[in-house]
């Protein structure tokens, strides 16, 4: 017979790797295995941490969860799922790149008047600087020869930096600052930290295909943050339009209009509206005329724009595809 | 280092693990050639029964409730073993469409002039079938019209809807003739509701015509070990079934079950069995899911038993799940069984499982890329042989030279407002790696790889390109990489998301080697005592579909009564 110790082991494990970098200043999380055979709940037990013998961090444990087959989150779809208790604990990342070995310590904790020892563990993480990266929308296609045009850009950090204040450029393919802005104070709706800014860009001077690039101007300067790789975008640009293009989609059976059919005319492009009409500026020249819209099927024609012109569609309206159709095909 | 083919993360494949499967295929195949027993396999003097009947089928879906019945109606006792806690199979989320012809009551009602020959003739051709098993393809044939009436003298009701009139496809078509029922009136009983699943109104009245015969359901059961008087001769005896808990994982209660007149394998095939379906074509691996896997598990456990006490594999020439007419789906966005009408609602009983209901794909306002982040196809080419063969494809992962990776759906938050998909819970499923979403495609990409499939990060900067380059496509109405006519929307307002859209396997068409009496048969080509097989387990009939399931199951269950 083993006699009841007069205070139980916990044992500390790390549920789950941490990553390799851990950005600098930014909180990161520890998954941790915190078990006893007490049978108590360990939640609300103190905890150190310590580098070297200095305390950087103190609390208490969060929930320990206990996860069960029964669970709602049981779920073993790619593999056995870890039943052990675990707590996830936020740790604040030092300011300062470097690799570090911080110790977790649990000092020596009554629950309910049960004893239980000390618990220790060692973890090593390495920190980095931030990363940034940029998105481009709202950007127009065609754009017209000479016209200045605006689009948006915005900038993220990958620890959530704010990065209001900071100058985004746009340049051209040869390099020259055609547009600046300034990231605002707000943050892009359906985004978390996406600092973002509209920027008025000046014209293209050559008709066709043309791309440019985004950079932030430096990168912010209060905590290391690595470069963002410039990102770019593109357009086509197109002389001024000179014709208005009436195009009707029509069912070719019925007669009857097709509503949100895309259209496209070249670079151009447009939506029909309920009564399966829209209609394009553009200027003279031959263009494709293409019609999409799902279950429906509406020949390419090929059109030479010199004057204003009303085109009417026949679109083929399809058989709705049904998913075991391919068994039945000829 | 996570491997491409041998990781042991699949449910399926797990189970397979546990029950000493793996080891036992190529251990059994070797043995019967050394003469050797395998370890498994006993002698059925050794084992203490627990329970005794006639007649014994695995699987309670399309071929395992005829198969049950018609036993019945043979005179016999019969006992289902289903892995899952409900019957149905896969069957239950299917469309209900049976092909089942060859002059039935509705085609003589619609005029439709039909025979046994002439549905022969339509699944034998020389070029598409040229692999089907033709004395079992006859057998299935000449079975069609009594199965057809033995389906409507027990329950299936063809009359009530409009679809009763057989549809009739042109020639050359695979299944020319199909009958449905209506989906099962009771929702609950219904597991994915309300999205033409009338297969509901097939399993469901089967069920209740088996009970009402006497049939006996043991669910949440799953089959081991099949039992032979000798390792391989003599009668099969019997079963050894063990319980599993509600994710089929096994809870190691096991029972004997003595089988008086034989088994019947109904267990829907391998689909979901890595290592068995890359016997046929080896580049189905791990991250290829199977359609229904969360409601059938089609892990292949019982035909690999078959095979350990002596059957053998029929039809294997070109009898892969991927090619002409028996292509995996493109499927749903963002759930890890994304079978195009596979959708389920929080309200079915196996939604836990799923754990999303996925979104409807809009491939015409996505990218496709793989997971090194490029693009391979035009994603709105509906020609499946490209599209699959290219996604199965390797990408270069170190070590994995089989099997494409996952695919990913691309799209941004334009997408979303177009399409009005849900971006949360029930209709994405984040916590499991199937949908991801990123203020910046850099930060999109660098989460892909908590995907179980996913191996090794995706580059941010190449998915950026990727994306860039597509975005001039739309510019200029030109794809100079993959030809895409439909180019009228940019990937470009965030935040951006990847949703899961790798292809997911669909039917079996191989598996055990039967006679015409759907007997497995041995390597020798002698019939094996007292085991039958039907359905997907079964090898030789190239048509898909609940027609040959529900025909070669009522004909297994019928002979394997007569036979004793």
């Amino acid at each position: 017979m083993t006699a009841t110790p007069s205070a139980f082991p916990i044992r500390l494990e790390l549920k789950k790797r941490l990553p390799e970098t851990v950005d600098v200043a930014a909180i990161f999380k520890l998954a941790l295995v915190v078990e006893t055979d007490s049978g108590c709940d360990l939640t609300g037990i103190p905890f150190l941490i310590e580098d070297g013998g200095a305390v950087v961090a103190s609390g208490v444990l969060p929930t320990v969860r206990r996860l069960t087959r029964d669970s709602e989150e049981y779920d073993p779809r790619h593999g056995p799922v870890d039943l052990r208790d675990s707590a996830e604990i936020a740790i604040l990342a030092p300011a300062g790149i470097g690799s570090y070995q911080w110790t977790l310590r649990l000092p020596e904790a009554a629950v309910g008047g049960v004893a239980h020892q000390a618990a220790a563990l060692t973890f090593q993480f390495a920190t980095g600087a931030h990363s940034t990266s940029l998105a481009v929308w709202d950007n127009p296609t065609p754009v017209t020869l000479g016209a200045p045009f605006s689009l948006k850009v915005g900038a993220k950090c990958s620890a959530g930096c704010c990065l209001t204040g900071e100058t985004i450029e746009i340049l051209d393919a040869e390099g020259r600052v055609v547009g600046a802005g300034v990231l605002g104070e707000a943050v892009w709706p359906g985004t978390t930290s996406l600092y973002w800014a509209s920027i008025s860009v000046e014209g293209p001077v050559g008709e066709g295909p043309c791309r440019w690039s985004v950079r932030m101007a430096s990168p912010p300067q209060e905590l290391p943050h690595g470069s963002a790789a410039a990102v770019s975008f593109s357009s086509v640009a197109t002389r001024p339009a000179e014709h208005k293009v009436s195009i009707a989609v029509v069912e070719q059976e019925t007669g009857k209009p097709v509503a949100r059919a895309q259209v496209r005319l070249g670079a151009f492009r447009a939506v029909t509206n309920d009564a399966g009409a829209v209609t394009l500026e553009l200027p003279s020249g031959d263009f494709t005329l293409r019609v999409f819209k799902e279950n429906y099927d509406a020949p390419e024609q090929s059109l030479a724009v010199k004057d204003d012109l009303e085109v009417l569609v026949s679109a083929r309206a399809l058989p709705i595809e049904e998913p075991y159709s391919r068994y039945w095909k000829t | 280092m996570r491997n491409g083919t041998g990781g042991p993360k699949d449910v399926s494949r797990r189970n397979f693990l546990r029950t000493s499967a793996l080891a036992g295929v190529g251990g059994a195949v070797a043995a019967a050639g050394m003469g050797s027993a395998p370890a498994a396999a006993q002698e059925s003097a050794d084992i203490a029964w627990d329970v005794e009947t006639d007649v014994i089928v695995i699987g309670a879906g399309a071929s395992g409730l005829p198969a049950s019945i018609a036993a019945r109606d043979e005179g016999a006792e019969v006992i289902v073993v289903e892995h899952h806690f409900d019957i149905g199979g896969i069957a239950i989320m299917s469309g209900g469409n049976i092909a089942i012809g060859g002059g039935n009551r509705l085609q003589i009602a619609a005029g439709q002039d039909d025979s046994p020959d002439q549905v022969f003739a339509r699944i034998t051709r020389p070029i598409e079938e040229r692999f089907a098993d033709r004395e079992l393809t006859r057998r299935y044939v000449d079975e069609q019209v009594a199965t057809f009436n033995f389906l409507e003298a027990n329950g299936v009701n063809f009359d009530r809807h409009g679809t009763d009139v057989p549809r009739e496809g042109g020639p050359g078509v695979n299944s020319p003739t199909q009958v449905r029922p209506h989906e099962w009136p009771i929702r609950v009983a219904v597991v994915s509701h309300d999205q033409g699943r009338n297969g509901s109104g097939i399993v469901r009245p089967l069920e209740l015509s088996a009970r009402n015969k006497g049939v006996q359901f043991l669910l949440s059961h799953t089959l081991t070990d099949i039992y032979r008087e000798q390792p391989f001769a003599g009668r099969v005896t019997g079963v050894r079934v063990m319980e599993v808990d509600r994710w089929f994982q096994p809870i190691h209660r096991t029972l004997n079950i003595r089988a008086r007149k034989g088994v019947i394998i109904c267990s829907g095939g391998h689909g979901h069995n890595v290592a068995f379906r890359t016997m046929y074509d080896p580049r189905l691996t791990e991250e290829y899911q199977w359609h229904g896997q969360h409601t059938a598990v089609a892990n292949a456990v019982p035909s690999i038993a078959a095979i350990k006490v002596g059957a053998a594999l029929g039809s294997t020439g070109n009898g892969t799940q991927e090619g002409t007419g028996n292509a995996p789906d493109k499927g749903r966005w963002a759930v890890q069984d994304n079978y195009v009408r596979g959708a389920q609602t929080p309200e079915s009983a196996t939604f836990f499982r799923h754990r999303a209901t996925g979104l409807p794909a809009a491939w015409a306002e996505c990218l496709l890329v793989k997971e090194n982040g490029l693009r391979f196809w035009d994603e709105t080419d509906d020609s499946e042989d490209g599209y699959f063969a290219h996604a199965l494809e390797p990408t270069g992962v170190p070590g994995k030279l089989l099997g494409g990776g996952p695919v990913w759906a691309i799209f941004d938050a334009d997408t979303v407002t177009r399409r009005g998909y849900g971006t949360g819970y029930p209709d994405v499923d984040r916590a499991g790696g199937y949908f991801f979403s990123g203020e910046t495609l850099e930060e999109l990409a660098g989460q892909l790889h908590y995907n179980t499939y996913q191996l090794r990060p995706m580059p941010g900067d190449v998915l950026r390109a990727t994306v860039e380059k597509f975005n001039s496509f739309v510019d200029t109405g030109v794809d100079t990489d993959f030809a895409r006519a439909n180019l009228q929307f940019k990937i470009q307002t965030p935040p951006f998301y990847a949703a899961w859209s790798t292809p997911v396997l669909h039917d079996s068409y191989t598996g055990l080697r039967a006679n015409t009496n759907c007997q497995v048969v041995d390597m020798a080509g002698s019939a094996i005592p007292g085991l039958y097989v039907a359905g997907e387990s079964l090898g030789g009939i190239k048509q898909h579909g609940l027609g040959r399931c529900i025909v070669t199951g009522r004909v297994a269950g019928m002979e394997c009564v007569r036979a004793s």
